[in-house]
């Protein structure tokens, strides 16, 4: 009997390692970025970014000056408005589908949005990407995540997400890509 | 609490002994990182107020002349000035190493930076002329400190309107970090 508190206080403390084992945060939760949700018509901020969604839809084919873009996939188009706050810098933009990644796409050259950003001087135009068309009849097709950061894999830095549902949004045939430009600062 | 003072007095070399071993722990882990942010990033600037020499290694900076050209005014339309933005050009003379030979090529980066209530911003120069001000067409992407004559680099800075105000021009070579020179 004399032995039973010892024993009690090592059961209690094995219970706690364990609930400590149990709830101890994930390595995505230790390293992973500092995500702040978009949506349409506002302007969130990152540490660095800034950015405000005006628009996404679908397209078939998109056009820009000397350029048509043919796929055998889907363009899907995000316009917006995307600022540096402090420093020269080249954000990173893609789609997550699943599991799986997709950059925004270059092959419009300068009618998408991409290059660097100054301070203060942000950037009026449109992210374009290229995915494949069976993303539409696809369950991941309906919670598709677009994240603008700093850099491809983000650690510890924060990093602007918007979910969309592909299935709701505009599906047009040929669409124009918007000319890139200065935006009000 | 007399039982814990027991407690604490029995284990006392034991308690000091965790102390300092955990503080030693947490100064070495940080240390390595500590040190390479001192040592690569411009922790030690000095500051050259506008008329004087300011030396970086064996290379001086002078800042010749300065041009705030406003998008917003009738100057700054006259010589093609987005609105919204300011161009701010600068004249800096460089005196490259007196010493240096071919062999010596030494780059330096002039960044303006400015105070802004996000924090201190920072812009690179453009190596063309975004306006229709008299200048240099194209320009170096940095500048060059190590051998030759002294020169002129003439950069230009697009900032949102009012941007550069209270700011300053950071003269920077990876040969000299952590210093660096403030040219105001």
């Amino acid at each position: 009997m004399k032995r039973l508190p010892a024993v009690l206080a090592l059961l209690a403390l094995i219970g706690g390692a364990l609930v400590l084992h149990l709830t101890k945060p994930s390595d995505e939760d230790l390293q992973g970025p500092f995500v702040t949700y978009a949506g349409f018509g506002e302007q969130v901020e990152g540490r660095d970014l800034t950015w405000e969604a005006e628009y996404a839809y679908l397209a078939d084919r998109l056009t820009a000056p000397g350029w048509t873009g043919e796929t055998d996939g889907i363009w899907l188009v995000i316009e917006g408005t995307i600022g540096s706050k402090l420093g020269i810098t080249t954000p990173d933009v893609s789609v997550r589908v699943g599991e799986r990644i997709y950059e925004a796409s270059d092959r419009p050259g300068d009618a998408v949005l991409g290059d660097s950003l100054d301070a203060g001087l942000p950037q009026a135009g449109a992210f374009a990407f290229e995915l494949p068309r069976s993303v539409l009849e696809s369950e991941e097709g309906t919670h598709v995540t677009a994240r603008i950061a700093n850099g491809f894999r983000v650690r510890l830095d924060s990093a602007i997400d918007m979910v969309l549902d592909l299935t709701q949004l505009d599906h047009r045939g040929t669409a124009a890509l918007p000319q890139p430009g200065m935006a009000t600062p | 609490m007399s039982r814990f003072r027991g407690w604490a007095r029995r284990n006392l070399w034991t308690i000091v002994a965790l102390v300092v071993l955990g503080t030693a722990s947490v100064v070495y882990a940080f240390a390595f990182d500590w040190r390479e942010y001192q040592e690569r990033t411009p922790t030690q600037p000095v500051d050259v107020p506008r008329g004087e020499v300011g030396t970086l290694g064996a290379a001086r900076f002078q800042v010749e002349e300065i041009v705030y050209l406003e998008g917003d005014s009738d100057e700054g339309r006259r010589y093609g000035v987005a609105e919204g933005t300011d161009v701010l050009i600068a004249g800096v003379r460089v005196t490259p190493d007196p010493e240096g030979t071919e062999d010596d090529y030494v780059i330096c980066d002039i960044y303006l930076h400015a105070p802004s209530p996000d924090g201190e911003r920072e812009w690179w120069g453009s190596t063309s002329n975004p306006t229709s001000y008299p200048g240099d067409e194209m320009n170096p992407f940095s500048c060059q400190m190590g051998y030759g004559p002294e020169y002129v680099i003439q950069l230009y800075y697009t900032v949102p309107a009012g941007g550069a105000v209270g700011g300053y021009l950071q003269v920077t070579s990876p040969e000299e970090l952590p210093r660096a020179l403030r040219l105001y």
